[in-house]
């Protein structure tokens, strides 16, 4: 009886210990995230204004990023933009720029850009396949990339993406009204990106 | 008429660079005054590029013009030229050729300093004559505006002083620069 006892208690701290290390080994192994250095990161931007080219930049944007070059269909990421960070090199285009005609920054403080998968071209060359958000309005957005990746003095892993893609600003409804006119400030926006990403720390399981 | 200068008439290359630029400058001081007072939109970003490339415009004829200038010889004063009217024209004409090339070169370096570079009728765009400046932006305005008033207060000047050798001295130094073959009593021949 007492054996008995003993034989049932046994089993149910094996089993009480072992549930958990079963729970945190799931058979695919998820792709590793990477941390945005925000300081060496760039997004930067050219419109058209009246023929010439107007340079600006967002000097608050995160990212969730979550890459393997061995597993570019499986690995993906999530840009946010803080609209409000836009620097066009003049305090008062940046403010019209957060006005309701432009951003609307008040009502759309964030845009998106959400990464389904990526597809490699060749080395070093992918495609990142996804969704642009800004203000209400979603369109696919394909981004071709160059990434490289790297050790830094200190060793640790740096990836390097560089692109550049061309968005049409009305899509999106930037530039209400009277400002969908294309001959002041052009349709095409050129959308450049730098990212200088590091490993994220492992997670606690 | 000739092409170039005599020591008594301007050519018809000067009196063609006189005329272009009076109706441009008189244009752009024109098309100055009003679009600074409109509302930021679409049309007001045309007319300001549009004063723009126009400004442009008039510094590269002022740098032909100059060259010509320099190339040719300056018809004489009349001899029914008082010395203050010769001493009164000369300052004034001194201010309309510093006006003509300071008025395009700070309103270029304004634009370069606001951000906004200048686009000359869409077909180039100038190079930045300085990085975005809030402070350079703002001195480059407010002396882009006083040689614009001041050019104001100049061309009336010239004016009337051309009227007045035409009307009053009935003399010959409007229509040396007028043209047209014109040739008054008591032209010098």
């Amino acid at each position: 009886m007492i054996r008995q006892l003993v034989r049932i208690l046994l089993v149910l701290v094996f089993v009480a210990f072992s549930a958990p290390l079963q729970a945190a080994d799931p058979a695919p192994v998820s792709v590793p995230g990477w941390v945005i250095d925000p300081a060496s990161s760039q997004l930067a931007f050219v419109a058209i204004q009246q023929g010439a080219e107007i340079k600006g930049t967002f000097s608050r944007f995160s990212g969730d990023i979550h890459f393997d070059p061995a597993r570019p269909q499986e690995s993906h990421a999530t840009i946010r933009v803080d609209m409000a960070s836009v620097d066009s090199q003049s305090a008062e285009r940046d403010q019209s720029l957060q006005g309701p005609d432009w951003f609307g920054s008040e009502s759309f403080p964030e845009s998106i850009y959400r990464v389904a998968k990526f597809e490699k071209i060749n080395e070093n060359q992918y495609i990142a396949k996804g969704e642009l958000v800004i203000r209400d309005l979603k369109q696919a957005l394909d981004l071709p990339l160059t990434i490289h990746f790297s050790t830094d003095e200190s060793g640790r892993q740096v990836a390097k993406a560089e692109g550049e893609v061309s968005v049409n600003r009305l899509d999106y409804g930037v530039g209400q009204g009277a400002w969908q006119d294309t001959q002041a400030v052009g349709n095409p926006v050129k959308i450049r990106i730098l990212v200088i990403a590091h490993p994220a720390p492992a997670a606690p399981q | 008429m000739n092409w170039r200068n005599t020591a008594e008439r301007y050519g018809a290359v000067a009196i063609g660079f006189h005329w272009i630029v009076a109706v441009l400058v008189i244009t752009l001081l024109a098309v100055g005054l009003v679009m600074t007072d409109m509302k930021p939109g679409p049309d007001m970003f045309k007319i300001y590029a549009t004063h723009k490339s126009i400004g442009i415009m008039v510094l590269g004829l002022v740098v032909l013009r100059l060259l010509w200038k320099l190339t040719n010889p300056r018809p004489a004063s009349l001899p029914t030229h008082r010395t203050w009217e010769r001493l009164l024209a000369k300052a004034v004409h001194l201010f309309l050729y510093f006006a003509i090339i300071a008025m395009p070169l700070s309103g270029w370096i304004m634009s370069s300093a606001k951000g906004f570079p200048v686009s000359v009728f869409g077909w180039f765009t100038l190079p930045d004559l300085v990085a975005p400046d809030k402070d350079l932006s703002k001195a480059a305005n407010e002396f882009h505006e006083l040689i614009a008033y001041t050019l104001i207060v100049a061309i009336v000047l010239h004016f009337s002083g051309a009227l007045k050798h035409h009307l009053i001295d009935k003399d010959g130094t409007l229509r040396r620069m007028l043209p047209c073959p014109c040739r008054g009593k008591g032209d010098r021949e």
